[in-house]
């Protein structure tokens, strides 16, 4: 029998591997700017100046906590309060009129002071009677010091109040973590500690005369979080449409296995595109490579381990992702879709690693402070699956397909932070490397392709060095960042092959200069570079487009192209300016202005030159933080990508695509932690790169055209989140996106569904923290099916042995809709230096198999619905210290 | 492990009813041959004429015929929806049920065979690489008669309709013509097995896995500037199940590879066909037809 699997599995088939390498011959170019304070990593806000008590409520009996949530503004005062813990008459109002005094160190991001929202917790403990006495004894020596930790993490605790019971002795740790006590009378003293966040702590200590004694204290955390005091507010939001996640969500939310990047389907606008997620990133109706991955600003060439496994960057060196729809900024440029910010992390001084293991895969990450070297941190980690191992058992030797090489990925990086104290620069490297190999020998043809036989090998990896410097001197900010990277993609695919070396260079700098308080303004260089020697043996159909995913295939029948190994070169250098105008408390206008050129072709001739300008305009209105009104209109470009401007590939005369974005919309905080957002957009898209059967005459020959620029489309939308970020038990979110995305091929051409578009898009993701370790989610999903393209016959090759299918209207069908409930859950065990995390996440919990596409014959006679995954636990362990 | 999971899924999701390719259920064309296999032309020589013949099978053993026609679109790629035979096809003459002639010298193929070459010739140079040229057909047989009606033609309708194209290669005489491959028999059973009967007259159990081997003619492989030609084989039977429709002699980047499969008999006891087509990869084809009876 010959089943012809739907296009959209065959990532996942072995074949579908040397399909994506070949898709992405030539990576994704951008090289995105943006201002140097989103680059650096949020530092929360510190409780400084002498302690504040709450009053214990007269009249009042036992202990109670009361957390409030606070409204820190740039200068650490704490501009509005209010209680979010179940209402306690007394303790409430005591813990309000105490938080209203507290004073902070700002929190920061980098260097700026930016304001924020936090939690914080109030204790009460019924007090002594009998005491009385002065709060600290200054003229007293110290004889009872300390420091203060987190169990199981080991993180200094700072802002936290040690007394000793029965007195009024009391002391606050410092930003180190460290408290020191004077005047504590001999003898056995319990000392007690009553922290936000953490279980009361008490021992008892023996104070001896004349002695002083030191002390470590562990506190046990109530939910296992790695922080109490959560930023929920949002960095000053600079674009119009942006979501951040932080890892700390990220970690628990069902389904992602703790992957930054699968999380993104799970946000408004964004397609799902693979049964198991973070394939393909589609946002907004563009086709995937319209819309990019940034780590740190600079672009990841392959995001995944074979095509849709783990990412290749280590999920516990990232801070969380930002993710932009649409309408960005000038600062951005080469795409005309959404974009994926992924911020790395600042670096822990202390000593921190962990090691994790499951069924697929075992990693492991270490970071501290470099010791005598202040200021200079670094970080190391490395991933490899044991996939080969496991298949070497099970494979058998002597079957149709037999492993040659079996599958196996690594990653590693490496990471150095030198932020010399007090100096007003920084600078950071960064080194990643990613590799993924297969090797099979298959000994009988499929009945799909009698040439698909004999060797099938892949190898795709890349590596980077990058080296960011950053400068700051009052109101002008500099950062510059530079990048080489090395590709390595390959396949063989019996007959076929694919090869490409890419040695590519990246230079950005970004600069920001405060003219005042109500303006602002930024530039930007970026210029890409890529180098890339490629070599192929190839069909033209098995470079699929968008319009043609749903395809059965390449044509097997299609003869052979050739291309000896040449050298072809991408050049994209952009330049942008941007102004922050505030004419109004509280109105935010951002006039942008980019101009990119594009220069593609082969190395040594035939270079083609192509340039754009495209404007860009946002206005956010904010005049409470409760509610703010925003909008967004620009144009934007892409230059021909992915071989589509070089021969054989392609066509050196195709022009970069087009997009008009208009976005209009309006956010609502009506609580603390709480965030709802609504969001119309449009986007308008012209000169669109397709296929043509069209001949030209070049130097004589004729030679078929292949690409022009003859499509266009047009997509439109609505976007909602209602999102509860996480503070101390339950995060959560719910996404809605209603849309339409359609393509006209060629002018006269009939209208048709752009291939993943989906009406609803629904998502609904809740985590809650029981305590005593555990923590529980679950992620469920509506989507309606995606279009498909029916075959309607076939013609049989008998060269070849096989059919040829005859299609009907380009995604004239559709198939049904995706449903899906996953769960998770995780138990933390605390130990004194180190956590012992085990979760369980089980895909498809509901073992409900959707349809992810059209099964046919082997003459496209008979059809049925090829089912997605059925229910799939996910088992780990992972261990920090 | 997602990758595999995937595969192990894509495998489960094999095991469906659809209908496969190595089952013969009704009208099916399963070869076609050219004889020759290449057209050499020479200067101020007679044009060359090949004859088509289609292995058009049908199960019940109901009467079929093929209509050839030479495509009046001569892309090398052809449009699957090209009317050939018909409106984009001149025909060609018959020469049996299952067979026509294609003559060079036929004053109706040089319009079409010149337009594919721009309204002209074709130079030396397209000559002496070889043309490819598109020959499309159709074969017919009356749909099936039994109670349920029986599978439907590929077109459906009351005939069953098969329709497809085929090559051949029309090139100068700087190389010579590539030569059919023969087949001399097909072996069954274990360690090499022995050949089946061509009188009809082997019979294996029911429901007993036999190992189906090809055997080519001594003279089949012609040597080619990219080394020995690959043989590539499908197998075919009318009931039972074949463990893989194709095989190779060698791999499509040189490993060699063993060319059997398996064949599970029916359960059923009675006469069934099978048929192994063996293709050079160049052109040349060749069919062999078999009869077995499944007894206890």
């Amino acid at each position: 029998m010959t089943v012809r699997l739907p296009k959209a599995l065959l990532p996942f088939l072995i074949c579908a591997l040397a399909l994506r390498a070949a898709a992405q011959a030539v990576p994704d170019p951008a090289a995105p700017s943006r201002p140097a304070p989103q680059e650096a990593a949020i530092t929360p806000p510190q409780p400084i100046g002498e302690p504040v008590v709450a009053g214990y409520p007269p009249g009042a009996t036992g202990a109670a906590r009361v957390v409030v949530r606070l409204d820190v503004d740039a200068e650490g005062n704490v501009t509005a309060a209010e209680v979010a813990t179940p209402p306690q008459p007394g303790f409430d109002e005591a813990a309000l009129a105490a938080a209203r005094t507290l004073h902070f160190a700002p929190a920061r991001r980098g260097d700026e002071l930016i304001p924020v929202r936090i939690q914080y917790a109030f204790n009460f403990i019924e007090p002594p009677h009998a005491s009385s006495g002065p709060r600290t004894a200054q003229a007293q020596p110290v004889n009872l010091s300390g420091v203060v930790r987190e169990r199981g993490t080991r993180r200094r605790l700072s802002g936290i109040e040690v007394t000793v019971a029965g007195t009024d002795l009391g002391a606050v740790t410092d930003a180190e973590g460290r408290f020191e006590l004077r005047g504590v009378p001999v003898g056995a003293q319990r000392i007690a500690i009553a922290a936000p966040g953490y279980r009361r702590f008490e021992t008892e200590e023996q104070i001896a005369e004349g002695r002083r004694k030191e002390v470590l204290y562990l506190l046990q955390p109530l939910y296992e979080s790695p922080y109490e005091a959560t930023i929920t507010g949002e960095r000053e939001r600079q674009e119009v449409s942006q979501t951040a996640i932080p890892t700390t969500e990220i970690q628990r939310i069902p389904g992602a296995q703790g992957d930054a990047l699968k999380v993104v389907e799970d946000l408004p606008g964004v397609a799902r595109t693979s049964p198991i997620g973070g394939g393909l990133l589609v946002i907004r109706g563009s086709k995937p490579g319209d819309s990019l991955v940034y780590l740190d600003s600079e672009p990841i060439p392959l995001l995944y381990h074979f095509g849709a496994l783990s990412s290749t960057v280590n999920p516990d060196l990232l801070e969380g992702i930002e993710f932009i729809p649409g309408n960005f900024s000038a600062t951005y440029g080469d795409l005309t879709g959404g974009l994926v910010e992924v911020k790395t992390r600042k670096l822990r001084e202390e000593l921190h690693g962990y090691a994790n293991l499951n069924l697929l895969e075992a990693s492991a990450m270490l970071e501290a402070a470099v010791p005598g070297a202040p200021g200079l941190t670094f970080a190391i980690a490395g991933r490899r699956s044991y996939i080969d191992y496991i298949l070497r058992a099970v494979v058998p030797k002597d079957g149709d397909v037999g492993l040659t090489v079996a599958p196996r990925y690594y990653d590693a990086q490496f990471r150095l932070d030198y932020r010399p104290p007090g100096s007003a620069h920084s600078l950071a490297f960064l080194a990643l490397t990613s590799d993924d190999v297969l090797g099979l020998l298959v000994r009988r043809p499929p009945d799909q392709d009698p040439n698909v036989s004999g060797s099938i090998d892949t190898e795709t990896g890349f590596q980077q060095l990058r080296v960011k410097h950053g400068y700051r001197n009052g109101p002008f900010s500099l950062e510059t960042i530079a990048m080489f990277e090395k590709l390595n993609l390959r396949f063989q695919l019996g007959n076929e092959s694919f090869s490409l070396d890419g040695h590519d260079l990246f230079l950005r700098s970004t600069g920001n200069l405060a003219l005042g308080d109500d303006l602002g303004i930024s530039a930007g260089v970026d210029v890409a570079n890529r180098r890339l020697l490629v070599g192929a043996v190839f069909r033209q159909s098995l470079l699929f487009r968008e319009g043609e995913f749903n395809n059965q295939g390449p044509r097997v029948d299609e003869p052979l192209t050739t291309f000896p190994a040449a050298l072809v070169n991408r050049f994209s250098p952009g330049l942008w300016a941007e102004a922050r105008w505030q004419p109004l408390r509280g109105l935010t206008v951002t006039p942008g202005l980019r101009f990119d050129a594009y220069v593609y072709g082969l190395a040594v001739q035939g270079r083609r030159t192509t340039y754009t300008v495209t404007p860009r305009l946002s206005v956010r209105y904010e005049p409470t933080p409760l509610w703010s009104l925003k909008g967004g209109v620009g144009l934007y470009s892409e230059g021909a990508r992915n071989g589509d401007a070089t021969r054989p590939f392609g066509n050196p005369e195709v022009l970069p695509e087009r997009a008009f974005q208009v976005t209009a919309g309006g956010e609502l905080r009506p609580l603390p932690g709480v965030f709802f957002s609504v969001e119309g957009f449009y986007k308008k898209l012209t000169d669109l790169i397709v296929r043509s059967d069209a001949t030209e005459v070049i130097g004589g020959q004729t030679v078929p055209v292949l690409l022009d620029n003859a499509g266009a489309g047009r997509v439109y939308g609505l976007e909602l989140l209602l999102r509860k970020s996480l503070t101390e038990r339950f995060f959560g979110w719910i996404a809605y996106t209603l849309s339409r995305s359609d393509r006209v091929d060629r002018p006269g051409e009939p209208q048709r569904f752009f291939d993943f578009d989906q009406t609803h898009n629904l998502t609904i993701i809740a985590s809650y923290a029981l305590g005593g370790g555990w923590q529980i989610g679950a992620r469920f999903r509506y989507i309606s099916g995606n279009p498909d393209t029916p075959v309607v016959g076939s013609r049989y090759a008998a060269q070849q042995d096989v059919y040829v299918p005859i299609y009907g209207l380009t995604n004239s069908a559709r198939l049904q809709h995706f449903q899906q409930l996953d769960v998770r859950a995780d138990k933390v065990w605390t130990f004194d230096a180190w956590t012992l995390d085990a979760y369980l996440d089980v895909l498809n919990a509901s073992n409900r198999r959707s349809v992810e596409g059209t099964l046919y014959n082997y003459d496209f006679s008979q059809r049925e619905q090829f089912r997605g995954l059925p229910v799939i636990p996910t088992l780990g362990l992972k261990g920090s210290f | 492990m997602r990758a595999a999971l995937m595969v192990s899924l894509a495998c489960a999701g094999c095991a469906t009813d659809l209908e496969k390719q190595s089952e013969v259920v009704k009208l099916r064309v399963l070869a076609v041959r050219a004889d020759p296999a290449e057209l050499v032309v020479t200067d101020g020589g007679v044009p060359p004429r090949a004859t088509f013949t289609a292995l058009a099978v049908e199960p019940s053993g109901a009467p079929t015929s093929v209509r050839f026609a030479l495509c009046i679109d001569q892309n090398p790629t052809p449009s699957p929806t090209l009317d050939c035979p018909g409106a984009q096809g001149v025909d060609l003459p018959p020469a049996g049920d299952t067979s026509a002639v294609f003559d060079l010298g036929d004053p109706r193929f040089l319009p079409v065979l010149s337009a594919s070459a721009d309204g002209g010739t074709p130079d030396a140079a397209v000559l002496q690489e070889g043309i490819a040229v598109i020959i499309g057909f159709a074969a017919t047989a009356p749909a099936h008669t039994e109670p349920d009606g029986g599978p439907a033609g590929a077109d459906g309708g009351p005939l069953q309709i098969v329709r497809g194209y085929t090559t051949i290669v029309v090139h100068d005489d700087s190389r010579p013509a590539n030569r059919n491959p023969d087949l001399a028999s097909i072996r069954i059973g274990p360690d090499g097995g022995v050949d089946i009967a061509a009188d009809g007259t082997t019979a294996v159990p029911p429901s007993s896995v036999q190992r189906l081997t090809p055997v080519p003619a001594p003279d089949a492989k012609e040597a080619t500037a990219d080394g020995p030609e690959k043989l590539g084989y499908s197998f075919f039977a009318t009931a039972g199940s074949l463990s893989s429709l194709r095989s190779t002699d060698t791999t499509a980047t040189g490993e060699p590879a063993d060319t059997f499969v398996d064949w599970t008999a029916p359960s059923a006891t009675g006469p069934l066909r099978l048929w192994v087509v063996v293709r050079d990869g160049r052109g040349g084809t060749a069919f062999l037809e078999r009869s077995i009876s499944v007894s206890p």
